[in-house]
């Protein structure tokens, strides 16, 4: 191809100076734009590049382009098949020429220089159709006065397929270079080697390798010393950035200029120390949450473990508290059972179990204390209906109203027991006792029908038939039914009741003998923890027996004596016993242990009106038993005062104590008789 | 005091402690990575 002269005059426009270069793709030169007084640079461009330029409108495209880093092109126009491209005169020097000169760049340089040739090929690679240089090499890399770079040359040719004109040996890509093989090159379908703006960062790559190493890549790949082999002052990260825009695969080549640009402006965080950095945080971060996550998947088995050892623990304090029940150790077993409470006071077992120790130690206030919480509360009552409890709950209420002679309450716990469970025939026997208590014969009649009809025995019909019985006052029919109780029944309590019943029965037909008698049997039949009743019952008996004033009434009141000694040594007398005890020990002229027994129980219980009451009855029989001149009634006085202020705070009720009634009297002939005189 | 609770006080204390520990760690892994970021400025220039 014939070079132009100076001076000659392209398109009467542009004036050709000086020739710049020949490269590739064409031959550039210096001219000035003859009308702007402007230099510009005219490539002209080579024939066989020439040749593959196809339509107008990839010139106009060419010209649209506008970058910081790329000349404009101005122009673009054909003389005889001869194509030039008019753009941007680039003053100062390629970069080819710094490197013929040995220059070498620090790092800091040739990053600078990758990002802005990465940026400007980024701008070319995004255009529609996409523009690829095709010949990037330090010659076409322009060192602006200002220290930037300007990327010049670039062709004229678009497209991703085929050869491309322009290419520079060294810094083409090996797709590029026809003399290599092509075995490993990406193909289209029809087996054409592809060739796309890969290409350009294979380029890229080999000018950073000559930047780096002095040295131009050898034109195979192949002949390519790495750069590893080299002793170079760059890092490391640099070296691998370059590395891989070299990959003369492709499919290891930065898939995009981006992907490079991208490393580039990052480069630091490529460091092997900044990814030791990263990775020891995250492995840090990693080592702290693990640890995080195992302490609380072990806090959650904790919570999870306590709910379960709570309830170990509460079952167990359930079970103790039963075992001690059947021990006869009530006071010990309620301990238990209101230590589960505290445990979880949501869960009935405790409160059930309680209830029932409760009603087998004769405290039925309690036991309706507790029945009344327990069906009060809607949570707890729920509960109770789940572990089909309630009617149980409802039943004990029951017999705890009985035994408190409230018989109506009673009936009404009955009933709501056997709403909740109506084949219960020992409900329907207490119901329909309760009901004859009431005198509601016909209603407790009815009842003992249903309760046939639901497997009431025959031993439990008996003893409500006895009770129907006395309810009528039929006694000989009473006792004869409760006879038959206590031999049919095999059910202890059955039978104690049975017991009780017919006691009562003779008592109340004044045969205090056979009353004895069957309360005797009962004392035998049953130990003294299990029927204390009985010897409550057997002592009050024989100290009625003693009242009688037969010759044997020391007797029996020695005999009444012994039955509540018993009951006090073994720790089960009620308060009445103790009053008892100290009223037979009072007939029988114990006057200092009765005396004992009631200074006892004044300190027990000082809001007691009985303790002193009976203190002054002893003390007045005391000084009855003194001879006139010696007695003296003032003790008797004091303790009647006491008695008195007591008694009156206790008659809420209205209801007279008898016996208090008789100090009275006793009190009045004492003033009467001017044993005392009254204060004024 | 049970397995249980031991397990679930321990659990949260054990967390708690993790807890403080990594902000300690993340607090000294940050000013050890504000130098090694300057030191890396420094080597590759980078504005």
């Amino acid at each position: 191809m014939a070079g132009m002269r100076q001076g000659e005059i392209l398109d009467n426009t542009y004036q050709i100076v000086e020739e710049l270069g020949d490269g590739g793709g064409g031959v550039v030169y210096k001219a000035i734009h003859i009308r702007l007084k402007k230099y510009v640079a005219v490539k002209m461009v080579k024939e066989n590049v020439a040749g593959l330029i196809n339509t107008r409108a990839e010139a106009d495209i060419l010209k649209n382009l506008k970058h910081e880093y790329l000349p404009q092109v101005y122009d673009f126009f054909q003389i005889d098949r001869k194509v030039y491209t008019v753009m941007d005169f680039i003053p100062g020097r390629s970069l080819e020429q710094y490197l013929k000169k040995g220059v070498r760049f620090r790092q800091k340089q040739i990053i600078i220089w990758a990002r802005q040739l990465c940026e400007a090929l980024s701008y070319l690679h995004h255009q529609d159709p996409p523009i690829i240089h095709s010949d990037i090499k330090p010659a076409n890399i322009m060192i602006t006065p200002q220290g930037n770079i300007c990327l010049i040359d670039f062709n004229i040719s678009f497209g991703a397929e085929g050869q491309m004109g322009g290419m520079s040996s060294g810094y083409a890509s090996p797709e590029q270079v026809m003399s290599m093989t092509s075995t490993y090159m990406p193909k289209d379908a029809s087996g054409k080697i592809i060739v796309d703006t890969r290409s350009d960062i294979y380029s890229l790559g080999a000018t950073l390798y000559h930047m780096v190493t002095g040295r131009k890549p050898a034109g195979d790949p192949k002949d390519i010393i790495p750069l590893d082999e080299y002793d170079l002052d760059y890092s490391d990260t640099l070296l691998a950035i370059i590395n891989k825009a070299m990959q003369p695969n492709v499919r290891y080549r930065y898939q995009s200029v981006d992907d490079m640009l991208k490393d580039l402006m990052s480069i630091q965080k490529l460091d092997p120390k900044y990814k030791r950095q990263k990775r020891m945080e995250a492995l840090s971060t990693y080592l702290c949450l693990g640890g995080i996550l195992i302490c609380l998947a072990a806090s959650f088995a904790g919570f999870r473990l306590m709910g379960a050892e709570k309830a170990l623990a509460y079952r167990d304090k359930v079970e103790s508290g039963k075992q001690y029940v059947t021990a006869g150790e009530y006071d010990a077993a309620c301990r238990m059972f209101d230590e589960a409470i505290g445990m979880d006071g949501e869960e009935v077992s405790a409160y059930y179990e309680k209830m029932y120790a409760l009603s087998l130690m004769d405290e039925p206030g309690q036991v309706l204390s507790l029945a009344q919480k327990l069906t009060s509360d809607r949570q707890l009552n729920e509960r109770l209906k789940e572990g089909s409890l309630l009617a149980n709950v409802y039943y004990m209420a029951g017999n705890a109203c009985f035994q408190q002679e409230d018989y109506g309450e009673a009936v009404e716990y009955y009933r709501k027991s056997l709403e909740n469970r109506s084949d219960d025939p020992e409900c329907y026997r207490d119901l329909a006792i309760a009901l004859a208590r009431q005198d509601d014969l016909e209603g407790a009649q009815a009842v003992l029908t249903q309760a046939r009809d639901n497997g009431l025995t025959s031993a439990d019909t008996a003893l409500v038939e006895g009770e129907l019985a006395l309810c009528r006052k039929d006694l000989t029919t009473a006792i004869r039914k409760f006879t038959e109780t206590v031999e049919a029944s095999d059910d202890d309590y059955v039978r104690q009741r049975a017991f009780f019943l017919c006691a009562r029965t003779y008592q109340e037909a004044g045969n205090l003998d056979d009353m004895i008698g069957w309360l005797e049997n009962g004392r035998d039949t049953y130990g003294l923890p299990q029927a204390h009743t009985f010897y409550t019952m057997l002592g009050d008996a024989y100290a009625l027996k003693g009242q009688q004033g037969t010759a044997q009434s020391d007797t029996f009141f020695q005999k009444a004596k012994a039955c509540y000694e018993q009951l006090t040594d073994s720790g089960l007398a009620s308060l009445q016993v103790w009053y008892n005890l100290a009223m037979v020990r009072q007939s029988l002229g114990e006057y200092e242990e009765a005396r004992d027994v009631l200074e006892q129980l004044m300190a027990e219980y000082p809001e007691d009106y009985r303790a002193p009451m009976r203190m002054a009855i002893l003390e007045c029989e005391v000084e009855n038993g003194k001879d006139a001149a010696l007695r003296d009634y003032g003790d008797v006085a004091e303790y009647y005062e006491k008695a008195a202020k007591l008694y009156e705070q206790d008659r809420v009720d209205g209801k007279t104590d008898p016996q208090m009634q008789q100090l009275e009297g006793i009190m009045r002939q004492l003033y009467d008789g001017k044993w005392l005189v009254k204060e004024e | 005091m049970t397995l249980g609770s031991l397990l679930f006080f321990g659990g949260i204390g054990g967390a708690v402690f993790f807890l403080i520990v990594m902000i300690v760690w993340k607090i000294v892994l940050h000013g050890k990575r504000r130098e090694l970021m300057k030191e890396l400025k420094d080597k590759y220039m980078v504005s």
